[in-house]
């Protein structure tokens, strides 16, 4: 059973690599869109699915890794760029977690969204006032392929991550956490640590996804890489998959990436109030995601 | 012989309410100690602040030797120290083996894996839920998630357990066997300190009573010494003068 379990994953992997040999660049583009958001939603969902902290700061990563990639990827080779990038994601991801996940329910949600405003902001006063360009070319030799096949190796190391978590003792902590949290210190695991530590290997993911995408824009500023719409995106998918399971997000990521490609191609003018609307169409219809009401509909003839 | 724990000058306002007032006691290791007192006397901030539920704002706690007055709950937990709740806290997303685990996996046990999982299993039948490993504990009656709440207290391989009335609400028959358990777990050399309103049990399990009247200790001794005292029963029952 197991090992038919890693031979199938084994052969989705190798069918999804083989993606870019025969899709047209506008197929490509999507593959990349819906690989990108799969990582993003799944690293979402492994630290806000078991701790119920909903982050609203997924951009405030991204856009840290995206703009590593812009001041390094000319001057340095680009594995050492990716590493960067790791680094300085863990470095504000610990320092975030260790202020704020203290903090509970509506207070994170708040401050995550207002962190992501807070980076920008910081970015974008020190372009102003330092470098004295807003904007910022991404001139790397990386093809659009090149960038799927990275994004589809972060996303396999999400998902090897997140089965990992699912066995691991620090997530039996996690769940105790989100059930109760006096009660789960009060079996003895430090609450903080264990939510910090998700924390930072969550963001990292972000991070990195950031500094993969980079390149696909040639040309960033501020706005672009740290649109909070990313943010809700993300949540969206995640909550429209289901969050209490490691294949959920991508269940939202997939129809609602088409949708809103659809969207935006058909109603450019009307997109947010469209994306708006599909997000309280999901939050009232299918509060425990699409991976829910397939268990659900799996458990119900037993 | 010294005291498994020892309390003294532990105070913890709350606003204007002085809960608990500069409380002091001590107990040895084998007692089982009853905390009683009218409603609102302080009973379970005492408690919570031994637990670390609450910071003192003043006194110490010794536990095993340990200052453990105001450090994190999993620090207390993990020096034995367990506790169920007034109202049953049972997580809820969790299985009942699962709930039992995490007190396994992250208190001085340490145990992961197949050894742990057995010993999940057989702690479930200690408190009778050898049935319902498998159960979520929404799926239990109240009794039984009592029975959960103590199982998963028990997977810290406790000194002391504090019980916070784990005895009420129980019919006569699960009454009788709720005291049985706590005497066996007496028995195997837990340490207990009940927040208990049942006098039956009371005076059938406790060795020794303090007894609480706004935040501060009224009385201490013998269950019949105590429930007998004068100023106990006027704590419970109000002044002659007011009658």
């Amino acid at each position: 059973m197991r090992m038919l379990g890693v031979a199938l994953a084994v052969v989705a992997i190798a069918a999804l690599a083989c993606l870019p040999l025969v899709l047209g660049d506008y197929g490509l583009s999507l593959a990349i869109n819906i690989a990108s958001y799969t990582v993003l939603a799944t690293a979402w969902s492994l630290f806000s699915g078991p701790t119920r902290y909903v982050s609203l700061a997924t951009v405030a990563f991204f856009g840290i890794g995206a703009y590593t990639t812009a001041v390094f990827v000319e001057s340095q080779a680009w594995p050492l760029v990716l590493l960067i990038a790791t680094g300085v994601g863990i470095v504000v991801a610990a320092i975030v977690g260790l202020s704020t996940l203290r903090l509970s329910g509506v207070y994170f949600v708040i401050f995550s969204f207002g962190l992501a405003e807070l980076v920008r902001q910081l970015v974008t006063w020190f372009e102003v006032n330092k470098t004295r360009t807003l904007g910022r070319y991404v001139f790397a030799d990386i093809t659009a392929a090149q960038i799927y096949w990275q994004l589809l190796a972060l996303a396999v190391l999400v998902f090897a991550l997140g089965f990992w978590i699912g066995r691991s003792r620090l997530g039996l902590a996690l769940r105790a956490i989100g059930d109760d949290e006096t009660v789960a210190r009060h079996s003895g695991i430090d609450a903080t640590r264990a939510k910090v530590a998700l924390f930072v290997l969550s963001t990292v993911f972000m991070t990195l996804t950031g500094a993969i995408m980079a390149p696909r824009w040639t040309y960033i500023d501020p706005a672009i890489a740290f649109n909070p719409v990313i943010s809700f995106t993300v949540l969206i998918m995640a909550l429209l998959g289901g969050v209490h399971r490691l294949y959920g997000p991508v269940l939202g990521v997939v129809p609602l990436a088409l949708l809103f490609e659809y969207l935006l191609a058909r109603f450019p003018n009307h997109f947010s109030i469209m994306v708006g609307l599909v997000f309280i169409v999901i939050v009232y219809l299918i509060p425990r995601g699409i991976a829910g009401l397939v268990e659900g509909a799996v458990r119900k003839p037993a | 012989m010294s005291a498994l724990l020892e309390v003294a000058g532990l105070s913890r306002r709350f606003g204007g309410l002085l809960a608990v007032d500069a409380f002091g006691f001590s107990i040895t290791a084998g007692e089982i100690v009853g905390l009683l007192g009218p409603n609102g006397s302080g009973k379970t901030t005492v408690l919570n602040l031994l637990s670390g539920v609450l910071r003192p704002d003043s006194g110490t706690v010794a536990f095993r030797g340990h200052a453990i007055a105001g450090k994190p709950a999993h620090r207390i937990a993990r020096l034995g120290m367990a506790r169920t709740f007034q109202l049953v806290r049972p997580l809820a997303s969790l299985t009942c083996r699962d709930n039992v685990l995490t007190g396994l996996a992250f208190g001085r046990r340490n145990a992961w894996g197949a050894t742990a999982r057995s010993e999940a299993d057989s702690l479930l039948d200690r408190v009778g839920l050898g049935r319902a490993r498998e159960a979520l504990p929404g799926e239990l009656t109240y009794i039984d998630q009592k029975r959960l709440e103590l199982a998963r207290a028990l997977a810290l391989d406790p000194e002391l357990l504090l019980l916070d009335e784990w005895l009420a609400g129980l019919n006569p028959t699960e009454l009788e066997e709720g005291i049985g358990l706590i005497r066996g777990l007496s028995g195997q050399g837990i340490t207990i300190l009940l927040v208990e309103h049942v006098m039956d049990a009371i005076r059938s399990l406790c060795h020794r009573c303090l007894v609480m009247n706004t935040g501060k200790l009224i009385a201490s001794g013998l269950p019949a010494e105590v429930l007998a005292d004068p100023e106990v029963i006027r704590a419970y029952l109000g002044d002659d003068a007011d009658a």
